[in-house]
């Protein structure tokens, strides 16, 4: 009976002991297997904390490439905005020189206005001038003589024009002053002026100045005989 | 006097020489009637060297070939021979015309002497209205026309 008692505690202790040995086991294993959990939990907290990093650079890498984006698209538009204000000014330029050369041919034809201009202020002071001269002899005092002297050189010029067959032209005004003649010639017809001015000479005179006025078929021509 | 002083004289004198000669300088020229001048109204005849009005008046036209200007002729001599005391006096002018046709301005010496050769002088115009002046005669019937002479003082 001792000995079953000593069996059954040698018994019992052993299952405790095994008991305490499997509880000790499950034990350390048990904190093992906490230690890789959290060992695992922290690597990955790291992990996250990596990701969240990288999530971070990442949106930060997306947010610069947003503003680069942003940047781009602002430089794109600057540079279109710059393109058309050059394309602009190109076709502004073009127009300027097509301007340009047109308003030179203007100019030219400015010039050549101009240059009518001034041949025409020339003409005119020709006439102005003539017109002039022509004032003055009216303002002469009458001279009956030299009148008289006149009829006789006129009367030869007109028996000139019928020598030489030129019979439609006759005197229609003499006005004789103290130095100068005026004397006006109408003819109709087609009759050389410098022919007919080479024929107008006066005896008595020295010089004549002529105006020719051209009215359709009607001419005349203005004499100021100089004494 | 030195020999220097001598060249140096005898060089002046010849500079001297030569600027009165060129200030003296004038051109003088003429042109026959035959070869240059022409009947613009009426009829001529080559006669003795000239041109001789045939057959009633005549105006004959010599063209000035040389540019006018004012004071670039100083004298126009027309050298005539004139047949008879009657009719008007045969006469020739010097004619310039503005460029746009009028006016226009005649100067004129008559050949006065009766029968005579004669060189009738052209009174210069007081005005020439540009470029070329031609020298025109009008002759009577039969009165001939040898030549022109052009005197310029330059």
């Amino acid at each position: 009976m001792l000995i079953k008692n000593n069996l059954i505690h040698v018994f019992l202790f052993t299952m405790i002991l095994l008991l305490s040995v499997t509880l000790y086991f499950v034990y350390t294993s048990n904190q093992s297997g906490h230690g890789q959990n959290d060992h695992a939990l922290s690597r990955s907290l790291n992990s996250e904390k990596h990701i969240d990093t990288l999530v971070m650079e990442l949106k930060n890498s997306i947010s610069m490439l947003m503003n680069r984006q942003q940047q781009l698209q602002e430089n794109y538009e600057a540079v279109q905005h710059e393109l058309s204000t050059l394309t602009y000014n190109a076709a502004n330029i073009t127009d300027d020189l097509s301007y340009t050369d047109t308003t030179s041919r203007e100019l030219k034809s400015s010039e050549q206005i101009d240059q009518e201009e001034i041949n025409f202020t020339n003409e005119e002071n020709d006439l102005v001038q003539f017109d002039t001269l022509k004032d003055n002899v009216l303002q002469e005092e009458y001279d009956s003589n030299w009148a008289s002297e006149m009829d006789t050189s006129l009367a030869n010029v007109e028996q000139r024009f019928k020598e030489l067959n030129i019979d439609s032209i006759a005197i229609t005004n003499k006005d004789c002053r103290s130095n100068a003649c005026l004397v006006e010639f109408a003819y109709s017809g087609n009759i050389d002026p410098s022919i007919l001015n080479s024929v107008l000479a006066a005896e008595g005179t020295s010089e004549v100045i002529l105006k020719h006025v051209s009215e359709g078929d009607n001419n005349s021509t203005i004499a100021i005989y100089k004494r | 006097m030195n020999t220097k002083n001598i060249i140096f004289l005898k060089t002046g004198a010849l500079i001297l020489s030569c600027l009165v000669a060129n200030m003296a300088h004038a051109e003088d020229w003429a042109i026959s009637a035959t070869g240059s001048c022409e009947a613009v109204l009426g009829n001529t005849v080559s006669s003795g060297g000239g041109l001789k009005a045939n057959g009633g008046t005549a105006v004959v036209r010599c063209p000035l070939t040389k540019e006018v200007g004012t004071n670039t002729i100083n004298n126009v001599y027309v050298r005539m021979k004139r047949i008879s005391a009657s009719g008007a006096d045969p006469f020739c002018n010097i004619s310039s015309t503005s460029n746009y046709g009028s006016p226009s301005n005649l100067s004129y010496g008559f050949a006065s002497d009766t029968t005579s050769n004669q060189s009738v002088s052209i009174t210069l115009p007081t005005q020439y209205y540009a470029g070329y002046a031609d020298v025109l005669c009008v002759l009577n019937s039969g009165d001939t026309m040898y030549g022109v002479r052009y005197r310029q003082d330059n």
